[in-house]
């Protein structure tokens, strides 16, 4: 009887359990992190009786979740990639939407300015002309300005969110370690059984961390869990946790960068990426792979913009007569940003200027020195792009040169060439007047000409750079190695190699001569703008358009110097320097054969082009007239066609009361349209456009990427939810089971009951 | 698999989260008319909009400039048209001047006719556009180009031609220069000049030297004496920017000259280099005496009478075989003889560096030809005639053609005309001939010269017309590219829209029929 009443009694206790968690369930359905628990009964230990073994009844032996570590490791895993990818793409939609606009862009703003050059080359001595001018240059430069001051706003609230997450992974952190500290005190109250809720906390904590930064967790068998970051920091461990901090950077002291905070107060920064996921993953790879990339291509378009036209303006005449002087620029010239590593050991500071615009290429640089050599790598490609035991160093068109101080074994230096090109853009002159629209050289053929022949009107020009390959000729060159045996040598850095089959007449296979063997292995080399032409004086050399430095052959292989071929560095181009034409340059025609040209400057060569061969002529020596050749001198050139009489006379001489002089007007305004960057190769919106593909192309490859993760990761949550979630309908079947259970149970208890009640009334 | 309740929920969630966002892509695509709302949507495509957007702004800018360069054009068309008109009417007055019938009268008043012609010509010549820019002064718009000065009309502009881009690989030339139009025309024939020693007498100031400039401080005046009047010539007046007068030499002599009441005399320019004064209200030959010259420039002498005779040469035509080059320079003097009743001639020469010719040079012989009034005489390729009865020591030169400009052979022809012609005195009939021969071939040079310059305007005129067509038909292609880039199909957008719609009515609909089966409905 007894028997029947404690089983019925265990009975209704296990329905009672059954029901109260059934309804901790239904309770704690959309409580995030909740994991389903359930009862586990087994029967109580039967009683021996003669007949055998007879049940007792039923005992709850432990409340039990539905936890597969397996799938929450899964979770966490996919939760901490997908947070990266979320984070990531959520930021660089900024600067996607910030290039989205065609109407308030950049490309107007260029195209309204440029439209503005062609007005003043229409009107070039028109005050409202000019005005104008001046301002949508000054408008484009603040479209620039804008443009960066988003990229730099999006920066520093990528810093503000850095901080804010690692403030979130320091408070996650303390609360896991508390938590560890509670679950192993109530395992061990418990004696043993599972604190499910506290277990749920943590794991929830745990999910949360991870979508701030990757963890890994280590069950330690006690309770306790040990997490660590992806680089192997220990976050927690035990009741113990470490904590994170900001610094900045010491390479750019702009960025904010995570660090580990040690017990004794020492901060040490974490090596750049070693956090690659998470929400801090996110967001540190959005600014090192998205947003410094912009804000350099935004600045070389900016730069581009601003140094070529400053180049071309300064090659023109104001109207005021005078040529711009180098620090009177039309805009303010762009300057590379410097910045000393903070934990240099020297005390060597440095600049850098642009040398060439069209060679920039909108990457970071750093310096580094090992005691002995200067190393510059560029950073885009991690590619070292010089290397040289002194200063300046140069590379990219970029020229890094000390100011002060010297540095030690281990100083570095970052250079960032365009990254604040944009920021600083600014039109540095107000009077219109400055604008150079005209050329500082004018031409004349005088009435008294009894000939034909007519001058054009001649321009000022930055190219014509040349230097000796062959200082002084050694007569006639004729290869005498054999096909195998080529000539190779270096110019400016880069090798050139002169097949031996390419050869003057009578020797080899080939046709043509040393110079166009050297040219043909010129243009092999890449050197397209190098060009070879004989000089007067005999002997060969080789000029470089488009660049006033001098240009330098070293490594020279002796096939090479047995043909002539001299180590050496030439000289600087001709600069144009008004003076040049003070007295008026007066050339006089002498008919004969050939007809030659006197009166050039005594101290000037003079470089004649026909047909795009260069021909130089000594200083004070008479030129030979050919029909409709480019003639260059002192940075000057123009060009005589038609046939001159004897005593025929034309001058060249400074450019007075040109106020309706377009010439450099014209070119400034075919700036737009010409490929002047990246090496000749596009014009500034190509470079902007180049820009906006790539900011276009990150931001969809983000968006196709976090899309699928995100998927991925709503399946491992579902099939992790399919273990651990809670189903109202199962949890109301369960209701019904441990309903039917306890009413089940008191029908027993009621059996039992009357049972007991027979008996009694047996003795009455 | 079992499903949790919250995965239920959450799936769906997501579900109507992407379907929304869906269809709000395509609802703004559709209102926009844009499939490319940032550059992620497409990024090759937004990069290549923005440089067709580019180019289509730059010809646009192109259009722009190409009707600013035909208003100028057609500024300089209708100017040149004036002074073409102008040209016309003045070369029918010289002709008609020839009319024997006329009188020294009427030819003077046919001068002051031609002086107010001359005036309206420089106006025209100085025509300004509607920035107040001279369009005849090259690059010096804002300076007057064709100014007054003692030795006639001078140009002060420069050879400048402005251009504008109006295609990305052309330019048009938008002016040109006076110097062009105006001043270097060629007289004679383009490549030789007949002359004749008439006009009073001649003497050589400056022997065949080259023009010296003024070198000396401006102390030191130069002081000679010219038929017996003393002529001062200020130092302070110089050549080529030494000093602090504009001018030169020739400019300076002539103001000392008119300074000293000597109006008929005049300073020009010697064949042979060098500076010449010319009497032109007397035949004898002109004396200059008691130099005192610092600079050294001007040499005392008597210079040679002028032709007495009746003879008269006509214009230089090119003969077969034409000059060849080694010719092109040279200049010829005719020197006439009569010697009982005879008449013969020599021709002598020199090179263009002044060096007399070798016989070889010459025709052989060159020496007591025999003179016929009226036949073409013909050698090196140059072929003229002299008519008429040429005096004992006359002398008749066909030198290469230089630069005279459209106001010198105005100016010239009016002073032709404002000489009387003595009826008494045959040589003057024959220098009023060969002045009216020289006017009429200079003013057809002139007008070629504006023509060609018409006519190279036209051309302009042209290739603008055809360059807008281009760029208009260009702007639309440009149109179409970016359209075809960035322009949604519309059909595509509208069907896209009605489907997600329909998709998104049936999730929520399905959704809230599944939320609706629960248990605890049933559980009473």
């Amino acid at each position: 009887m007894s028997d029947i009443f404690s089983a019925a009694v265990s009975a209704m206790n296990a329905a009672q359990m059954g029901l109260a968690t059934t309804e901790h369930n239904i309770a704690n359905a959309n409580t995030p992190g909740y994991t389903r628990q359930s009862v586990v009964q087994s029967a109580t230990p039967a009683q021996l009786t003669g007949s055998g073994f007879v049940g007792t009844g039923v005992n709850v032996a432990t409340i039990q979740q539905a936890y597969n570590q397996f799938l929450t490791t899964q979770v966490n895993q996919q939760q901490t990639i997908s947070s990266q990818l979320n984070t990531q793409y959520s930021q660089i939609q900024q600067i996607d939407n910030m290039m989205s606009s065609s109407t308030t862009g950049i490309t107007p703003a260029v195209q309204n300015f440029f439209n503005a050059v062609n007005t003043v080359a229409s009107n070039p001595n028109s005050m409202p002309s000019r005005q104008t001018m001046l301002s949508t240059a000054q408008s484009l430069a603040s479209t620039f300005q804008t443009l960066s001051q988003q990229l730099t706003s999006i920066g520093s609230s990528v810093n503000n969110e850095i901080a804010s997450s690692v403030s979130n992974i320091n408070s996650f952190a303390q609360q896991i370690a508390t938590l560890n500290n509670s679950i192993v005190s109530a395992q061990a109250a418990s004696g043993g059984q599972p604190p499910n809720d506290l277990l749920d906390q943590r794991n929830q904590l745990v999910a949360q961390l991870n979508q701030q930064v990757n963890v890994s967790v280590v069950n330690q068998g006690n309770g306790n869990i040990e997490l660590t970051m992806g680089n192997g920091q220990v976050l927690v461990m035990g009741g113990q946790s470490y904590n994170l901090a900001t610094v900045n950077s010491s390479t750019d002291p702009s960025q904010t960068e995570v660090a580990f905070a040690g017990a004794n107060g020492k901060i040490t920064p974490f090596p750049s990426n070693s956090i690659q996921s998470g929400n801090l993953g996110g967001l540190l790879a959005f600014r090192s792979q998205n947003l410094a990339p912009a804000e350099n291509q935004l600045g070389l378009v900016a730069a581009g913009i601003a140094g070529t036209f400053n180049q071309q303006n300064q090659l023109g005449q104001n109207l005021n007569g005078a040529m711009p002087s180098s620090t009177n620029s039309f805009f303010s010239d762009p300057v590379p940003l410097v910045v000393n590593n903070t934990s240099n050991t020297g005390n060597g500071t440095i600049a850098a200027t642009i040398t060439n615009y069209s060679q920039l290429t909108g990457s970071d640089y750093s310096l580094t020195y090992d005691g002995n050599n200067y190393t510059l790598t560029r950073s885009s490609d991690n590619k070292i792009v010089s290397t040289s035991s002194t200063m300046p160093i140069a590379a990219d068109g970029v020229s890094i040169s000390f100011t002060n101080g010297t540095p030690k074994a281990g100083d570095s230096y970052l250079i960032r060439p365009t990254a604040n090109a944009a920021a600083n853009m600014q039109v540095a002159i107000s009077d219109p007047a400055q604008i150079a629209a005209a050329s500082p050289v004018m031409t004349n053929a005088p009435t008294t000409n009894t000939g034909n022949a007519t001058i054009s009107s001649g321009s000022v020009d930055e190219t014509g750079t040349n230097v000796l390959t062959a200082a002084t000729a050694p007569g006639p060159i004729t290869f005498s190695g054999s096909a195998a045996n080529s000539a190779i040598f270096s110019v400016d850095g880069v090798p050139v190699t002169v097949n031996q089959d390419v050869t003057v007449p009578g020797n080899g296979t080939g046709p043509g001569t040393l110079a166009s063997a050297i040219q043909a292995g010129l243009t092999a080399a890449g050197l397209s703008s190098y060009s070879v032409s004989s000089v007067a004086s005999g002997g060969l050399q080789i000029t470089h358009a488009g660049s006033l430095a001098p240009v330098a052959i070293s490594n020279a292989n002796t096939v090479a110097t047995s043909n002539g071929i001299v180590n050496g560095t030439g000289t600087p181009g001709p600069v144009f320097t008004p003076a040049n034409l003070l007295p008026p340059v007066t050339l006089t025609y002498a008919s004969g054969t050939p007809g030659t040209l006197t009166g050039f400057p005594a101290n000037m060569p003079v470089t004649v082009t026909n047909s795009g061969i260069p021909t130089t002529f000594a200083a004070g020596t008479p030129v030979t007239y050919t029909d409709g050749s480019t003639i260059n001198f002192g940075g000057i050139s123009f060009s005589i066609s038609g046939t001159p009489a004897n005593n025929d006379s034309f001058s060249i001489s400074q450019n007075t009361n040109g106020a309706t002089d377009n010439r450099n007007a014209l070119l400034l305004a075919g700036l737009q349209t010409k490929n002047t960057m990246q090496g000749g190769t596009t014009n500034f919106i190509g470079v902007y456009s180049e820009l906006v593909a790539q900011v276009g192309n990150q931001t969809s490859q983000l968006k196709v990427t976090s899309t699928a993760q995100t998927t991925t990761l709503n399946q491992t949550i579902a099939s992790q939810q399919s273990v651990s979630g809670v189903n109202l309908d199962e949890e109301a079947a369960n209701l019904l089971r441990y309903q039917q259970a306890y009413q089940a149970a008191g029908k027993a208890m009621q059996i039992a009951s009357t049972l007991f009640d027979t008996l009694l009334s047996l003795g009455k | 698999m079992r499903i949790s309740t919250g995965t239920l929920y959450s799936t769906n969630i997501t579900q109507l989260d992407t379907l929304q966002s869906n269809l709000l892509t395509t609802q703004q695509q559709a209102s926009t008319g844009l499939k490319i709302q940032t550059p992620a949507d497409d990024p090759a495509a937004a990069a290549r909009v923005l440089q067709v957007t580019q180019t289509q702004s730059t010809n646009t800018q192109y259009i722009a400039n190409i009707n600013s360069a035909n208003s100028s054009i057609s500024l300089a068309d209708g100017t040149l048209q004036s002074v073409d008109n102008l040209l016309t009417s003045i070369q029918s007055t010289a002709v008609g001047a020839g009319n024997s019938s006329l009188t020294n009268a009427d030819r003077q008043t046919l001068a002051s006719t031609l002086q107010s012609s001359l005036t309206q010509l420089i106006s025209y010549a100085n025509t300004t556009d509607s920035n107040g820019n001279y369009i005849f002064g090259g690059f010096k718009g804002s300076t007057q180009p064709f100014v007054h000065t003692p030795t006639g009309i001078q140009y002060v502009g420069d050879n400048g031609q402005n251009m504008i881009q109006v295609s990305q690989n052309q330019q048009v030339a938008t002016s040109d220069s006076g110097a062009a139009i105006f001043m270097n025309i060629k007289n004679g024939n383009g490549s030789y000049v007949a002359g004749t020693a008439t006009g009073g007498s001649s003497t050589l100031t400056n022997s065949a030297a080259a023009i010296v400039p003024f070198a000396y401080s401006s102390g030191g005046n130069a002081t000679f004496t010219v038929d017996g009047t003393a002529v001062t010539v200020n130092q302070d007046v110089t050549v080529g920017g030494t000093g602090s007068g504009p001018g030169t030499l020739e400019a300076a002599i002539q103001a000392g000259l008119t300074a000293a009441g000597l109006n008929s005399y005049l300073v020009s320019a010697a064949g042979g280099g060098g500076l010449q004064i010319t009497n032109s209200a007397s035949k004898t030959a002109v004396a200059i005496t008691n130099v005192t010259d610092p600079g050294g420039n001007i040499v005392a002498g008597t210079g040679a009478p002028g032709n007495s005779g009746t003879g008269n040469i006509s214009s230089v035509s090119t003969a077969n075989p034409a000059p060849t080059a080694a010719q092109l320079g040279n200049s010829y003097q005719l020197t006439f003889s009569v010697a009982g009743g005879v008449t013969t001639y020599s021709i002598s020469g020199a090179d263009s560096n002044g060096v007399a010719l070798p016989a070889g040079f010459l025709p052989t012989p060159s020496t007591g030809l025999p003179y016929t009034s009226g036949q073409a005489i013909s050698f090196n390729g140059v072929q003229f005639n002299i008519a008429g009865a040429p005096a004992n020591g006359d002398q008749f030169t066909v030198a290469p053609s230089t630069n005279e400009s459209v106001f010198t052979t105005i100016s010239n022809l009016i002073n032709t005309l404002k000489t009387k012609i003595d009826p008494n005195n045959p040589a003057s009939q024959a220098a009023f001939s060969a002045g009216l021969t020289h006017a009429q071939d200079g003013l057809n040079n002139a007008l070629s010269s504006v023509l060609t310059a018409q006519t190279s305007l036209g051309a302009r005129g042209q290739q603008l017309d055809v360059l807008t067509t281009n760029a208009n038909n260009l702007d639309i292609q440009y149109q179409t590219t970016i359209a075809s880039l960035q322009n949604v199909d519309m059909n595509a957008a509208l069907s896209n829209l009605a489907q997600e719609k329909l998709m998104l009515t049936a999730a929520q609909q399905s959704f809230v029929q599944i939320e609706g089966l629960s248990m605890f409905t049933y559980l009473r």
